[in-house]
């Protein structure tokens, strides 16, 4: 889980940003407030970003302002600020989604910014083969947490079942659970689905935007 | 359906709810959330809940339970809120102290100013004693300093802290200089593309065009185009680039 951090001022070095850019996108919330990592140096307390992420960010930041205000920028690259305001009518087309979603849907349209990233989810399990009820656990619960899509950094979601046998009676249970990373699962369940809640938030976004 | 307004005179209390105007002048409270276009408050007025007003005036004293969100808020007196604030505007005069952090549009205070939290605004104006805990980030940030105050990090593009007003003050107008102390401000780490400094101790100042003006301390300065610094100011380490 090492992940490459880069330091604020060399953020903005190889950027060109400024640093009034900078605060403002966090404002804004185009910038997550997760993704500021304070760690102490020898010149006191400093700030780090994952490397990788703030970069592609500010550079998808910097393409696209051109022709988008500020406000439209947050709902295209970080709608899970203002999840509200952001509604979907077709779901399927989004491939994180698919046709392989097409059987959770429960509406006609206007999905929410939440409740796509929760069929995304069901999708997805269903793309690994689970049973559609089992999919239809990991969206309900994903309908659920709207903190943590907020801020998905080191959540995630996994689904799982368990086998009981006992006098001869066999009962299979399927779960759903969340929570952040390390989650564990006692060794008798087996986990079916694993998912990164923040890869999927990113890549309904990445969708939804593009 | 007309929303309902009411108005306590004297001392007296209201349910939470919707409404169109809560007027408070004497004493009273408001139990549970509430959601108005308007709430007044003179005299001594307590929301024991969250609070979701358009317009909201306190003139007096103001206590307020849970989170505020308004349009305008306008403060002449005391207020406290025991969490987040957030507004489109706010001006306050006199004593506001914030338990939670503070988002707006334009926030304007002066006199005692206390946030326990982030305070992000596009553009702050601040005057009198200041206390954040957090960070101070805005594109413009003004600060007049007077008194002893503190800010962990102030970020933004134009940051200007003064010692004092413009101008001069009823004191130095009667010739009385001494009684009027320059104001402080202590930070940790002050950044922005403009930076203009009085009367601060900091850890570290980084910056674009940095300014250390008159009665400054500072540890370290990094910069990338120009830095000037006050004969009277100590600045330890200066770093380019």
């Amino acid at each position: 889980m090492a992940e490459e951090l880069i330091s604020k001022k060399e953020v903005l070095k190889e950027t060109g940003i400024s640093y009034g850019q900078l605060y403002r996108w966090k404002r804004m919330g185009l910038i997550p407030e997760a993704w500021f990592i304070r760690r102490s140096t020898f010149t006191g307390q400093e700030t780090f970003f994952p490397k990788e992420k703030i970069l592609r960010r500010i550079e998808e930041i910097l393409r696209l302002k051109e022709e988008h205000s500020l406000e439209e920028l947050v709902k295209i690259l970080s709608p899970e600020a203002t999840p509200e305001q952001v509604t979907c009518d077709d779901p399927v087309s989004l491939p994180a989604i698919g046709r392989e979603g097409r059987e959770l849907l429960w509406k006609e349209g206007g999905y929410s910014f939440r409740e796509l990233v929760a069929l995304a989810a069901g999708a997805q399990a269903l793309r690994n083969k689970t049973k559609l009820h089992q999919a239809r656990l990991l969206v309900a619960l994903a309908l659920r947490l709207a903190e943590p899509i907020r801020a998905p950094t080191g959540h995630s979601l996994i689904l799982a079942e368990k086998s009981l046998d006992r006098e001869g009676i066999s009962v299979r249970i399927s779960f759903a659970v969340a929570g952040k990373e390390p989650l564990q699962l006692d060794p008798e369940s087996k986990v079916l689905v694993r998912l990164d809640l923040e890869r999927l938030v990113e890549r309904v976004k990445r969708e939804l935007g593009g | 359906m007309e929303k309902r307004s009411v108005s306590i005179a004297g001392a007296g209390k209201v349910a939470g709810g919707e409404y169109h105007t809560v007027k408070i002048s004497g004493s009273g409270r408001v139990e549970g959330d509430l959601v108005a276009e308007e709430l007044r408050i003179a005299g001594a007025g307590k929301v024991e809940g969250a609070a979701k007003v358009k317009e909201l005036v306190v003139s007096g004293t103001a206590r307020f339970e849970g989170p505020v969100e308004a349009d305008a808020l306008q403060i002449a007196g005391a207020c406290k809120i025991e969490a987040e604030l957030s507004a489109k505007e706010a001006r306050v005069a006199g004593a506001l102290k914030v338990e939670g952090g503070v988002k707006a549009h334009y926030f304007k205070a002066s006199g005692g100013l206390k946030v326990e939290g982030n305070l992000e605004a596009d553009l702050v104006s601040l005057a009198g004693k200041v206390t954040i805990t957090g960070l101070l980030a805005a594109d413009r940030v003004e600060m007049r300093l007077e008194d002893a105050s503190f800010v962990q990090e102030i970020g933004g593009e134009r940051i200007e802290i003064r010692r004092r007003a413009r101008g001069k003050g009823l004191l130095e107008e009667l010739g009385l200089h001494f009684f009027r102390r320059p104001g402080t401000l202590q930070a940790t780490s002050i950044e922005g593309d403009e930076v203009y400094l009085e009367g601060t101790q900091a850890k570290l100042v980084r910056g674009k065009e940095v300014h250390i003006g008159p009665g400054c301390r500072i540890e370290r300065v990094e910069y990338e185009e120009s830095l000037r610094v006050h004969p009277e100011s100590r600045v330890k380490e200066e770093v380019r680039g």
